[in-house]
């Protein structure tokens, strides 16, 4: 790669004030290639703000984070804990991205999907351990136990479901001061009710509507909350939801809406982190009305019914900017212009929403916007970080973009009708502060839900595990269950000690060998069964049972089953007639979550590899307790 | 563009600008070719080609060869 090549790729990026998203991309591959990891990084995040498609974002967030420099940190860190019911490993890379705009520098730590509840209600989790300033709850509706009607009680399941996410919420706050962003429920587009749906209490559909209400207003002031049943309805939801990809693949949520959801999930943690931009700073001819008011006069200006389209859409923006106003952001005119002609068109053009008693500071004359900015900070004691620039003169937006890089700038099409959402899709203004009067009524949901959730719901670990009323059934592999078996061997690659893979004749040979041990675990909770989910393969070596496969599905990793099934493997081993058990950790670049298996359940350490391969045995004789006190173990032929 | 391109720049978007496609290259010759970076990569060609995939195709698929002949029966979108 040459300086020319360089040279020729910026071009192409910077030919268009938003540039390019393949552009930008080439441009930040090029320069990660050339060292430049500055450079990459910037134009990675031009990338993501020049585009929201899954396409570019993964790509560019593949970029970003090659080029994360550790000897250049932002002092703006996050420590994500990426707490999922579903796959979040596209999302992951993406909230990295996502915290370009705040100069956030993301690191993210990611459990199995599923494991939400446990990392959270465990105080020795790796989510503890990673000490995370942001814990992320990424859920979805499938999470719930809410159940599609008729139903007749409803508004028990509703509290029920309610107090358990505070009580989950109290359990995080109680072990770590760090953020929590919890993800509301975009609700699934099946209706068996119809139209009837929002009528009826007891629709999946309105519980969920409901629970987002519940959860959103007791969040308030204490817990972010990322509105995804507004994010899914603005994506369109047969995108959102795409079942497809939940069935091959557990994506909740659909590829094509990670990149929305990732820039959200960081404007609120970046909300709670208190970067919220307190100004607004608007231009004024052809920003708040049409035309240019030195030409056309006070009266002249297109603005209101009378001046048409172009006049309506300016008007919509005023009133878009007064409720910004109202909420409490600060509204600043920046101006090229005489001040006695503005203050006219404010004072007499009956069609101007926005009055002078709206705005908090001026600079209109004939100083270069830069520096009308830079006073209008001075005037309002604000740091340019706190201020947005809107103006629709591209070389206006370039020249305080270049004086003034801390200042956001949004981008403003050709047509007014389109200003509206060019400021909707800014998220630098989403809110973290609420009112008292909110912060009450928080306040008094919190502790409402602290006393029911005393007999309803659960708040350590044992009481979780307790509620969940597991029922494990344990027995040999029989000729109906190798076909699973063998599927189970060959994809399983988290909680797998050894990640070896059989052919389904090695499968078969297994469970039918006398001097083997072939067992198999099905597990159902009060919530669902999950069925055949764990796999033990042991082969007798005289005296010794040597386990050859220890595998279990992610999606009951947390839950003792594995301990209830080397505890039946030991049993079988003595009747056996063996007196060692010997089981071995072979590390994957997917398995570290099983590295302490053997030491965490009463096994010595035999010997360690160059590899990393350690084997590990247990003496039966010492008799050491494997203890599955939340799990009531049967087998088929129990009654 | 021609479907061999058009398939390569996908290619590229997912793993790297430096990885060459042959029609019996399969998910093996490709360092970073895991099962997040397969899903990725048929959610792009969907987009890309206009296609869905059936069924258990989401999850496997054994060469670019069987790849560039589902393509080239099923894309509706050049």
């Amino acid at each position: 790669m040459t300086g020319d090549d360089l040279d020729t790729l910026e071009a192409a990026a910077l030919a268009s004030e938003v540039p390019d998203p393949a552009a930008a991309l080439d441009l930040a591959r090029a320069l990660l290639r050339s060292g430049d990891n500055p450079g990459a990084r910037r134009w990675a995040a031009q990338v993501a703000s020049a585009s929201e498609e899954f396409g570019p974002w993964t790509a560019a967030a593949t970029v970003y984070g090659q080029a994360q420099d550790a000897s250049d940190p932002s002092d703006r860190l996050v420590r994500l804990a990426l707490l999922g019911s579903s796959t979040t490993t596209q999302l992951a890379p993406m909230l990295r991205l996502a915290g370009a705009p705040w100069s956030i520098d993301v690191t993210v730590s990611e459990p199995p999907y599923g494991q939400f509840e446990q990392e959270i209600l465990d105080p020795s989790s790796g989510t503890w351990e990673f000490d995370p300033t942001a814990v992320v709850l990424a859920v979805h509706h499938g999470a719930t136990r809410l159940a599609e009607g008729p139903s007749d009680d409803p508004a028990g399941s509703l509290a029920e479901e309610r107090d358990r996410w505070l009580s989950l919420w109290a359990a995080a706050q109680s072990q770590s001061t760090a953020h929590i962003v919890q993800h509301l429920f975009a609700i699934p587009p099946t209706r068996p009710f119809g139209h009837l749906t929002p009528g009826r209490h007891d629709t999946r559909a309105r519980l969920l509507a409901d629970l987002n209400h519940l959860l959103a207003e007791a969040a308030a002031g204490s817990v972010g909350v990322v509105d995804c049943e507004h994010l899914a309805s603005m994506h369109g939801k047969e995108r959102w939801f795409d079942e497809r990809y939940w069935f091959a693949a557990k994506q909740a949520v659909g590829l094509s809406a990670l990149p929305t959801l990732a820039r959200h999930t960081m404007a609120v943690i970046a909300a709670q982190m208190g970067l919220t931009r307190k100004c607004v700073v608007v231009d004024l001819d052809n920003t708040l009305w049409g035309g240019v008011v030195g030409e056309v006069g006070p009266m002249g200006v297109a603005l209101g019914p009378d001046g048409g389209a172009r006049g309506e859409a300016f008007s919509a923006f005023q009133d878009q900017l007064l409720s910004l106003r109202r909420r409490g952001v600060l509204l600043a005119v920046a101006s090229k212009n005489d001040e006695a002609v503005v203050r006219e068109v404010f004072e007499t053009n009956p069609a101007m929403r926005i009055t002078l008693d709206d705005v908090s500071a001026w600079e209109v004359g004939w100083n270069p916007k830069p520096e009308s900015v830079e006073r209008l900070a001075a005037t309002l004691s604000l740091g340019l970080d706190s201020l947005v620039f809107v103006d629709d003169n591209p070389a206006e937006r370039e020249a305080v973009r270049q004086a003034l890089p801390e200042v956001d700038v949004v981008v403003l099409g050709d047509d007014p009708a389109t200003y509206g959402r060019a400021l909707d899709r800014y998220l630098g203004f989403e809110p973290a502060m609420v009112t008292a009067e909110d912060l009450g009524r928080a306040a008094s949901y919190r502790a409402k839900a602290a006393t029911s959730h005393a007999r309803s719901t659960s708040a350590t670990l044992d009481d979780f595990l307790e509620s969940l009323d597991m029922i494990a059934e344990i027995d040999d592999v029989g000729p109906d269950q190798v076909a699973r078996v063998h599927q189970l061997i060959n994809k399983t690659n988290q909680f797998n000690l050894t990640t070896r893979r059989h052919d389904l004749g090695t499968v078969t040979e297994f469970a039918n060998r006398a001097d083997a041990v072939c067992l198999r675990l099905h597990l159902r909770d009060r919530f669902a069964d999950h069925g055949l989910v764990a796999v033990l393969v042991g082969v007798q070596e005289g005296e010794v049972l040597d386990i050859d496969t220890l595998l279990m599905s992610c999606r009951v990793i947390g839950r003792t089953a594995e301990t209830a099934l080397l505890g039946a493997a030991v049993r079988r081993a003595a009747d056996l007639g063996c007196t060692t058990i010997r089981g071995t950790y072979e590390p994957t670049s997917r398995n570290a979550l099983v590295a302490d298996f053997y030491d965490n359940h009463h096994f010595a350490l035999v010997s360690t590899s160059d590899e990393g391969t350690s084997v590990w045995e247990h003496q039966l004789a010492d008799g050491a307790a494997m203890p599955t006190p939340h799990i009531h173990l049967t087998s088929p032929t129990d009654p | 563009m021609t479907l061999d391109e058009r398939l390569l720049k996908v290619f590229h978007d997912i793993f790297d600008d430096t990885v060459e496609l042959r029609d019996d290259t399969t998910a093996d010759d490709i360092e970073d070719w895991d099962s997040l970076h397969h899903i990725n990569l048929m959610y792009l060609i969907e987009e890309e080609f206009g296609v869905q995939f059936v069924g258990n195709q989401l999850a496997e698929m054994a060469d670019i060869g069987e790849l560039k002949a589902f393509l080239a029966d099923h894309s509706r979108r050049t």
